[in-house]
């Protein structure tokens, strides 16, 4: 039986998700705030999809410019977009979601739907809150041209959480129709200490600012960018985000382990323990080149929504964090940006009230 | 002035120092601990020279590494070494100071002068003693083999400073003797803030960390690696730098210019008027005709890390500890830099306690930069 799905956002991840849920036979509603974006797959009338996801031509039910259109009546709402969009999103959404009306965060990143539920108050939503995330996009995918996506990758495992989490079973029964690969978590803490973009691309990106202004971003990053230094300010990263998941309580695993269990690097470099053999040895990224600047996700959303929660998260708990403290402070410099102040922090994240012995508490209830 | 000189260290600056005063006259007696270093300039007897003193050879008549040998005779010690032996030579020179000797730090950077007086005084030292210094080596050069120095650049408009700062008016006229372009600055903090490689060097080889390692080095390290979020860095520091300097002028009463990196650079040829008029960091080192074509150092172990953090951002930082100033991109660059060099600046760098000023009230600072002790041993 089929969901109706609101899907917010027409990037690559948002065009993949509506073409393969409508070919899956559910019933969707295609949204972007972009009349540019959108308007290539009205001409169409539809989306083409090709690669791992399936081949076909989708017609979604609804492609729209008008958010109520898409989100009146749909049975979840899912945010395919960039984690520096939510607080759009969240105000945009507070007068036209319906009370308890599920939101899918795909992905949410480190804390995405703290995010949003802080963003839906603050716009004046009054409704009980239902939402839930993947930590990662469930395809790995690229828009080949307007109106056509490929899928490289359906994500085989995906850690899930919901806020508030006593939600989780019911949101699991109902995200899982659509991505069976979802796999529950305790809380939308545990799904942000697995954000390993935020532990390898800050220094890979700042530690080659030259590199990278100066030649577009002409070189492979992770294979050539990520030399022996780089890879232990990777390492002091990593160390610093288990450590403050141990004074959390919150179960986490090393970048090492998650990356090799991903798939990502051999045993070899897992056994050796460093981030620089690991990308050494890192089939998949060995060929992806550098962005073409700093101006870029690697930065503005893995710093402003990765380190920063976690240093806002450090500071509550008491624990030092110096290295993701400096590296925030470094691309802020650099890009001319404040994103200690405009990332997530504990007041962006509704947390700002709630002692670091009550969190796991909170976020199961609800403090929002 | 004896015409004996004993210059201490026979690398670049070494070596490029022997010969001008060599052929200025003077007699140079040649030391270096390092006997590798030693042993082809003794087989030769002097040294072979090239660039802007003309090409030719000078022999040296005293080349050794037996310290008293050097000393003997010799009123002017010239030390040219990296700042992180500085604390060795004072150890060394402890025990044969004497008072008649003056010695000059060749470069001294940040605070050497204050670190080599301190060092010798912890070594038992007790008796008055003179030193100057200069910010920058006296000489641009390399050494292409070890009998042989290529000296590119004579450096003009010098600023010498002397601790105790009431020695500079003795001073001045007897280094400008050996080193005549040398002018005089009021104090070693006047030429010690003016260290404009701890702003540009510590940046430019941390934000270039994989291009360096994956291709040693082999890029324009100013014209191609400060690239436009790099100079915001450099810019950061400075801003700092500038700061402190404002800072210790108001609460110590020192008079010190208060000019930019920019103007510096200016100032002394290596960039553009254009670049001071929009005062754009970026600008400034890419109007650098001097630096354009010089290649980035092949590997972070170098001196552009150890010495310009250590030595350069670490008594930056510090002097600000002793002034209250914020100095947050200073001590981000110390960290990175501890991080990714797998060394602790904070620990090994020019600390106040090393420099002989920890606990030292600030309102103080201007009379102990003058008389060379704090105001409560003034005789």
């Amino acid at each position: 039986m089929g969901l109706t799905v609101a899907a917010l956002g027409a990037g690559n991840g948002g065009l993949a998700a509506a073409a393969d849920l409508t070919l899956r036979g559910h019933r969707v509603r295609l949204y972007s705030r972009s009349a540019a974006t959108l308007q290539p797959v009205i001409d169409r009338g539809g989306i083409e999809l090709s690669g791992a996801a399936g081949e076909g031509f989708a017609r979604p039910e609804r492609i729209t410019q008008e958010l109520d259109q898409a989100v009146a009546g749909a049975d979840v709402v899912m945010l395919a977009v960039p984690v520096t969009a939510h607080p759009y999103y969240a105000r945009a959404l507070a007068p036209v979601l319906a009370d308890g009306q599920p939101i899918f965060l795909n992905p949410g990143h480190t804390c995405g739907g703290l995010r949003v539920a802080t963003g839906l108050r603050r716009a004046g939503y009054q409704g009980k809150l239902a939402i839930c995330e993947a930590s990662t996009l469930t395809y790995g995918c690229r828009i080949q041209e307007p109106g056509r996506v490929l899928v490289q990758t359906v994500v085989p495992e995906l850690p899930f959480a919901a806020y508030p989490g006593k939600h989780l079973a019911a949101l699991e029964e109902l995200v899982s129709v659509l991505y069976p690969a979802i796999r529950p978590a305790d809380n939308v803490l545990v799904t942000a200490f697995l954000n390993i973009n935020a532990v390898e691309h800050p220094p890979m990106t700042l530690l080659n600012a030259g590199w990278i202004e100066y030649t577009g971003g002409d070189f492979y990053i992770y294979f050539e960018g990520t030399s022996p230094a780089v890879g232990r300010v990777i390492d002091a990263v990593d160390r610093e985000r288990v450590r403050l998941a141990e004074a959390l309580g919150i179960p986490t695993k090393s970048f090492l382990e998650m990356f090799h269990e991903a798939g990502y690097t051999t045993r070899n470099a897992l056994e050796a323990g460093t981030a620089y053999r690991a990308l050494q040895e890192s089939a998949p990224n060995r060929w992806i080149k550098s962005p073409s600047s700093l101006d870029h996700r690697y930065v503005h959303e893995d710093v402003g929504y990765g380190l920063v929660p976690w240093s806002n998260l450090a500071r509550a708990a008491g624990v030092e964090t110096p290295t993701i403290d400096y590296l925030i402070q470094l691309a802020s410099t650099m890009n001319g940006r404040d994103y200690a102040r405009e990332g997530l922090t504990l007041e962006n994240l509704g947390l700002e009230a709630v002692p670091v012995e009550a969190l796991q508490d909170a976020l199961y209830e609800g403090v929002h | 002035m004896n015409r004996r000189i004993a210059i201490l260290g026979a690398g670049n600056g070494g070596c490029a120092a022997a010969v001008d005063l060599t052929l200025n006259g003077f007699d140079v007696s040649l030391f270096t601990r390092s006997e590798a270093t030693m042993r082809p300039l003794q087989e030769r007897g002097g040294l072979e020279y090239t660039g802007r003193l003309g090409d030719g050879f000078v022999p040296i008549p005293i080349l050794t590494t037996d310290i008293d040998e050097a000393l003997a005779g010799a009123d002017l010690i010239v030390i040219s070494t990296p700042t992180n032996a500085h604390q060795w030579y004072a150890e060394l020179l402890a025990p044969r100071l004497r008072p008649e000797h003056v010695v000059m730090l060749n470069p001294g950077h940040t605070g050497g002068g204050l670190h080599f007086v301190h060092s010798l005084r912890q070594a038992g030292y007790s008796g008055e003693v003179r030193t100057c210094e200069t910010i920058t080596l006296a000489h641009g050069s390399r050494k292409p083999t070890p009998t042989k120095v290529n000296i590119l650049a004579v450096m003009t408009n010098l600023r010498l400073s002397a601790f105790p700062g009431k020695y500079i008016d003795e001073l001045a006229p007897l280094i400008r003797q050996a080193f005549p372009n040398v002018v005089p600055a009021a104090n070693v903090l006047e030429t010690g803030l003016t260290n404009l490689n701890a702003m540009e060097h510590p940046p430019g080889m941390l934000l270039n960390t994989g291009w360096i390692e994956f291709t040693k080095g082999d890029f324009r390290f100013y014209y191609e690696g400060i690239t436009p979020s790099v100079a915001r860095v450099i810019q950061a520091l400075d801003d700092e730098r500038v700061a402190l300097v404002r800072a210790l002028n108001r609460q110590a009463n020192l008079a010190m210019k208060e000019m930019s990196f920019i103007e510096y650079f200016h100032l002394a040829g290596f960039t553009s008027a254009r670049a001071v008029e929009a005062n754009d960091m970026y600008q400034a080192l890419q109007d650098s005709e001097p630096n354009k074509p010089i290649k980035a150092p092949e590997t972070l172990a170098h001196r552009y890390v150890d010495e310009d953090v250590g030595y350069g951002l670490v008594p930056i930082y510090e002097l600000g500890r002793l002034a209250g100033v914020d100095m947050p991109a200073t001590k981000l660059v110390i960290d990175l830099a501890s991080l990714v060099r797998g060394v602790d600046y904070w620990k090994e760098g020019l600390t106040l306690d090393k420099m002989g000023l920890e606990g030292l009230p600030v309102s103080e600072l201007a009379g102990f930069l003058y008389e060379g002790r704090r105001e409560a041993s003034w005789a």
